[in-house]
């Protein structure tokens, strides 16, 4: 996320035109599409590796087991 | 007004009517049924519930008006930070959230955060923030509805007619379907809005000469707006990204959609394609008011026309008719959110810790809720107080400092309610004397918003008074075991 947010504020391209794709894609918008898209990709990973997948099945299994564990106050 | 556009109008407020109508019929007459859809929203409702809920008319009439005046720089100044923070917010914030929800039964974030830190007061405290908030930014919505209509329609909706008018389409269909039914106008009205707004910025580009004669037509005379040099410091750059996507997922309109999902396979899809489709609705308003400053000079007092006249200027009346409903669906998808959500806080966390009543009594006050609620936002848009779009705008800063908060409640086992409480209520004090007095502007350094000072004092009151205080250990132990369950579970 930190070198999302620096890539975000690029203040090194603050004036920056070229390379102006297709003659009508400056480098401020194909440079903010890319990182959108690489949002996309990111948020793909996290998904995919990161976040656990929990259903309302398995969360009636966790529930299950901890009426039996003891808590701190006990 | 042509007869083509009322024609298109008509038919776009008749779909609302009869997707509420039928959500109605399927709708259980418990309040987890009516407010929360049963928790059951698949991929679809979900993503359309959640994303056309946090697009306003501001994606249309402010984003095409600023472009018009500031250029390409807006894209990055207010679409990037909702294409990454708000999907990652979704994920920190709306998961744990959804978990804790959906095994205890939880619904709203003072429902949440209260039984978090075992807290009456910081419930009490959540609540009256939130609505705070929340009845301003629905006021505006329906000011903007209003306004919209009538620039739109060239008078022929006067300003008082058109907010009636929504307000009563939307109040109809929201106090009838309840989440459901504007789960499905949601999809209804995000589709309208995406398909709208691309068909537009391809038909205007054609009409303009092809996008490769448009842009060279604004590089020949505004090249200025061709980057962001001019136009946008560092600092209003960097403030801007924390600002609004922090305060969406602190919205409690869209919280409570995240808290909606089946499954958490669905809040996944949504935060992996939210990025998409913000690029793919505001890129075009963008560019469509880029444009708008080569081929409608002399527009810069009446930014908000830009889109409307664009249309006007390019297209034939029917696509203005579509033009129109696209930016309703805009306004409407977010103000029947939040007519919903306001019902909701209100019963849930105000009345129901207090009364207790069956189930389908639940219901039927929700509806009248809704309607009570509308109404009343009605009679302060009509009145239109001068200081609205003031409130409106710290609101969003308000929002936003109430997520370190949910964060600390989710994640760090040492917080305490008098942390949670010191936190909450100092950036609620803070708050006004930011936006509305200059005895604090010596903090803003490098043009920073007061959000930035803001969050650094919201954060230093939460962890310093937590750690002179005891946590509530039960509370904290019933959270957070069933998050180390998940993990432990679930590990990749």
């Amino acid at each position: 996320m930190l070198i999302m947010t620096a890539l975000h504020v690029d203040f090194w391209t603050w004036q920056t035109l070229h390379p102006f794709l297709w003659q009508w894609l400056p480098f401020e918008v194909w440079y903010r599409a890319l990182l959108t898209l690489l949002c996309t990709a990111l948020f793909w990973v996290l998904s995919r590796y990161l976040w656990p997948d929990v259903d309302p099945v398995e969360l009636k299994l966790i529930e299950q087991e901890e009426e039996g564990r003891p808590t701190f106050d006990d | 007004m042509t007869t083509d556009a009322g024609f298109i109008l008509l038919l776009y407020l008749t779909v609302l009517l009869t997707l509420g109508y039928y959500s109605y019929r399927s709708t259980r007459a418990t309040p987890e049924d009516y407010f929360l859809a049963g928790r059951s929203l698949g991929p679809v409702l979900l993503f359309f519930s959640v994303f056309a809920t946090n697009i306003t008319a501001f994606t249309f009439l402010g984003v095409t008006g600023q472009s018009y005046q500031l250029g390409v720089g807006m894209y990055g100044f207010v679409a990037f930070g909702t294409a990454f923070l708000t999907p990652a917010m979704f994920y920190i914030v709306g998961f744990r959230s959804w978990l804790v929800g959906k095994r205890y039964g939880y619904m709203t974030q003072a429902e949440i955060l209260g039984n978090r830190w075992d807290s009456r007061a910081v419930s009490l405290v959540v609540l009256a923030l939130t609505l705070l908030y929340t009845i301003p930014y629905l006021v505006t919505s329906i000011i903007g509805a209003g306004t919209a209509l009538e620039a739109i329609t060239g008078g022929a909706l006067p300003y008082p007619v058109g907010c009636t008018l929504v307000v009563a389409v939307t109040t109809i269909y929201t106090s009838l379907g309840g989440m459901r039914g504007t789960a499905w106008t949601n999809v209804f009205q995000g589709l309208m809005f995406l398909i709208v707004g691309l068909a537009i910025f391809v038909l205007l580009s054609q009409e303009l000469g092809g996008v490769v004669a448009a842009t060279e037509g604004v590089l020949a005379t505004r090249p200025d707006l061709l980057t962001k040099a001019d136009h946008f410091t560092p600092g209003s750059w960097f403030s801007y990204l924390l600002i609004s996507p922090l305060a969406v997922v602190a919205f409690p309109h869209v919280f409570v959609r995240l808290m909606s999902s089946r499954s958490t396979r669905f809040l996944k899809t949504t935060v992996t394609i939210y990025p998409l489709t913000v690029l793919l609705t505001f890129a075009p308003a963008v560019y469509i008011g880029l444009w708008g400053s080569w081929a409608l000079p002399d527009m810069s007092g009446r930014l908000d026309a830009v889109f409307p006249l664009m249309l006007a200027t390019y297209l034939p009346a029917s696509l203005t008719g579509l033009g129109l409903a696209a930016i309703l669906a805009a306004i409407m998808s977010s103000i029947d959110a939040m007519l919903l959500t306001i019902s909701n806080l209100v019963l849930r966390d105000g009345v129901e810790p207090r009364v207790s009543l069956p189930s389908q009594e639940w219901v039927k006050w929700g509806r009248l809720v809704v309607a009570a609620v509308a109404l009343l936002s009605l009679i302060m848009a009509l009145i239109r107080p001068g200081t609205i779009f003031a409130i409106a705008t710290f609101a969003f800063t308000g929002y936003a400092c109430l997520v370190p908060v949910m964060i600390a409640a989710l994640y760090w086992r040492r917080s305490t309610s008098q942390g949670a409480l010191a936190a909450l209520l100092g950036s609620a004090v803070l708050l006004p004397v930011y936006h509305f007095t200059p005895y604090l502007d010596w903090t803003l350094w490098g043009n920073t918003l007061p959000i930035i000072p803001l969050l650094v004092i919201t954060i230093v009151l939460l962890v310093g008074v937590s750690c002179a205080t005891r946590p509530a250990t039960h509370a904290t132990h019933r959270f957070f075991s069933l998050f180390d369950s998940i993990y432990q579970k679930k590990a990749p």
